[in-house]
């Protein structure tokens, strides 16, 4: 039987997997209200931004500066993928964006496998220190880290298509291209603009994780499929609902393992995610 | 000379909407642009502002040409168009609206405060409205604040597509009288109005525009007695 540290202990990895799930969510979000599009191959900026650092680590670069060298790869790589990638078709209709966009995902995971190998890479963690005590249960401090990440990261966000003059720019771009071209804001600049945002904070996710997985070219299949059934849970365009649905899920996951088995964990996901579109298929957050 | 227009083409695929179209603003002229609907009216507009590109032609404004140039440069150069619809940000707020309005320039803290005080000048209700989202306000303020929006950039020639479009008509006054104003103030207006009556009344000079070509131009005063445009479009 479990008892209340077990149940605490579960709380933190729904919280660890949860803030993972959202920020991969979040990055999705942002992509799409410019875009209109799923980006499929966000689970591979996860990976090659937390790859990139343990490379980065084991060349002997301090931490900081491999954390900030790895989100600058990934941007960089996003924004060269929408232009280079998306850019060029972007008329071509959603069905043929999709496709390009699970291409990507699979050019860019055999890329990761020749620059990595198959084998598992494990970061360090961000900091030292032994894991924390808290009502019968450890709290890694690297979870710590993960969730800090998130808050900044989330607070960036907000103030950023809140408050600053480029990204209210994105956000009209999303909602009213016509509108937005008559006010001379560039939609191809907000489209990239978005990919590199959305590829950046794919990337951060990876590397925030990193120290708690084992993560090899193919580790971000799951989180991307995680990430985007939060979207719709949340709801496609809405940054909130996609972070209330990034961190619901990870906590139901976390308490299907703990409580009953790791085999039902993905049944209930998926189950939730059914009965959110059969009852509000906009999703939780989402207009209509 | 504001605004030039010089045979000016245009078509969406193979369907040539607009044919050889000469026509112009001069400085501190409100111009109406009277045409059934899909007479080519609003792609004209879309056309000058750089949103439909022009096939063939020539656009002169104050005497610089911006045939074809992207849109934010024809902002920038002080010509802003407030399109049929009205195309406001419904889910940002007022105030972020207006600030689009003045994306292409970057003006500081202050320059901006005067410009937000001279859209509630004309338009008090906005002001009592900022933090409201666009798209929970009126029709009328929607187009009230699509004016204002389009004003943030300075212009010195305002387009304006079908402004009084599903308005009550104590709106429909307020805003005509806003135009007069602000040509008061020196800007230039070609207006696009399904009002035709109330539009010549406030025009200084207007083209017939059908099916693409400009048909007939004048005085406005002189249109209103035309048999023909009587007929047509002042329903008598
Ligand atoms: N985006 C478009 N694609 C194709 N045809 C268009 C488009 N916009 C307008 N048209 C066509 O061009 C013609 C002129 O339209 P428009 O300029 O909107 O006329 P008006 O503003 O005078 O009503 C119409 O026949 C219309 O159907
Ligand atoms: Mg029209």
């Amino acid at each position: 039987m479990t008892d209340f540290s077990h149940i605490v202990q579960f709380f933190f990895s729904g919280l660890t997997s949860g803030s993972m799930y959202a920020l991969i969510a979040v990055s999705l979000v942002i992509v799409y209200k410019v875009s209109l599009l799923i980006c499929f191959a966000q689970g591979e900026f996860f990976v090659i931004g937390a790859l990139a650092m343990v490379t980065l680590v084991s060349k002997g670069l301090p931490m900081p500066l491999a954390f900030v060298l790895s989100i600058l790869i990934s941007t960089v790589l996003g924004a060269l993928v929408q232009r280079m990638l998306i850019k060029p078709i972007q008329n071509a209709g959603i069905g043929n964006l999709i496709v390009m966009t699970i291409a990507i995902s699979l050019t860019l995971r055999g890329a990761a496998l020749l620059v990595w190998g198959k084998e598992s890479h494990i970061l360090k963690p961000f900091s030292s220190g032994a894991p924390i005590p808290v009502l019968g249960a450890t709290l890694q401090p690297q979870v710590l880290w993960i969730i800090s990440i998130t808050i900044v990261v989330l607070i960036m966000i907000w103030i950023f298509f809140e408050k600053t003059k480029l990204g209210i720019a994105m956000r009209a771009c999303a909602e009213n291209r016509l509108g937005a071209s008559l006010m001379g804001i560039s939609t191809d600049k907000a489209a990239l603009l978005a990919w590199a945002w959305g590829s950046g904070i794919g990337a951060l996710a990876g590397m925030a994780v990193a120290p708690l997985l084992f993560m090899q070219y193919g580790s971000g299949v799951m989180p991307m499929v995680k990430g985007f059934i939060a979207v719709s849970i949340g709801g496609l365009s809405s940054i909130v609902g996609s972070v209330v649905a990034g961190l619901l899920l990870g906590t139901v996951e976390a308490y299907t393992i703990g409580l009953i088995s790791s085999k039902f964990s993905d049944t209930i996901v998926f189950s939730l995610l059914m009965v959110v579109l059969i009852f509000k298929p906009s999703g939780l957050f989402g207009k209509g | 000379m504001m605004l030039k227009a010089e045979a000016i083409s245009a078509s969406y695929g193979r369907v040539k909407v607009l044919k050889d179209i000469d026509m112009s603003v001069e400085s501190g002229e409100i111009v109406c642009l009277v045409g059934a609907n899909g007479a080519g009216k609003s792609t004209l507009l879309k056309v000058i502002s750089g949103i439909v590109p022009a096939g063939s032609g020539k656009f002169l404004f104050e005497g610089q040409d911006i045939t074809n140039k992207k849109p934010d440069f024809i902002v920038k150069a002080g010509l802003s168009h407030v399109p049929e619809g009205r195309q406001i940000f419904a889910d940002l707020t007022v105030r972020q609206n207006l600030i689009l309005g003045s994306y292409v320039h970057n003006l500081p803290k202050q320059e901006m405060a005067k410009l937000f005080d001279s859209v509630f000048e004309l338009f008090p209700v906005l002001k009592s409205r900022l933090m409201q989202k666009a798209g929970t306000m009126s029709g009328g303020e929607q187009q009230m604040l699509a004016i204002g929006r389009g004003l943030m950039s300075q212009p010195k020639l305002l387009l304006l597509d079908e402004p009084s479009l599903g308005l009550a008509p104590l709106v429909v006054e307020t805003i005509l009288k806003v135009i007069q104003n602000l040509r008061s103030t020196g800007i230039s207006i070609l207006l696009v109005e399904q009002n035709v009556n109330a539009a010549l009344q406030i025009s200084d000079r207007a083209y017939v525009i059908e099916t693409g070509a400009i048909v007939t131009e004048g005085k406005a005063r002189e249109l209103m007695e035309n048999d023909e445009i009587k007929k047509s479009y002042l329903g008598m």
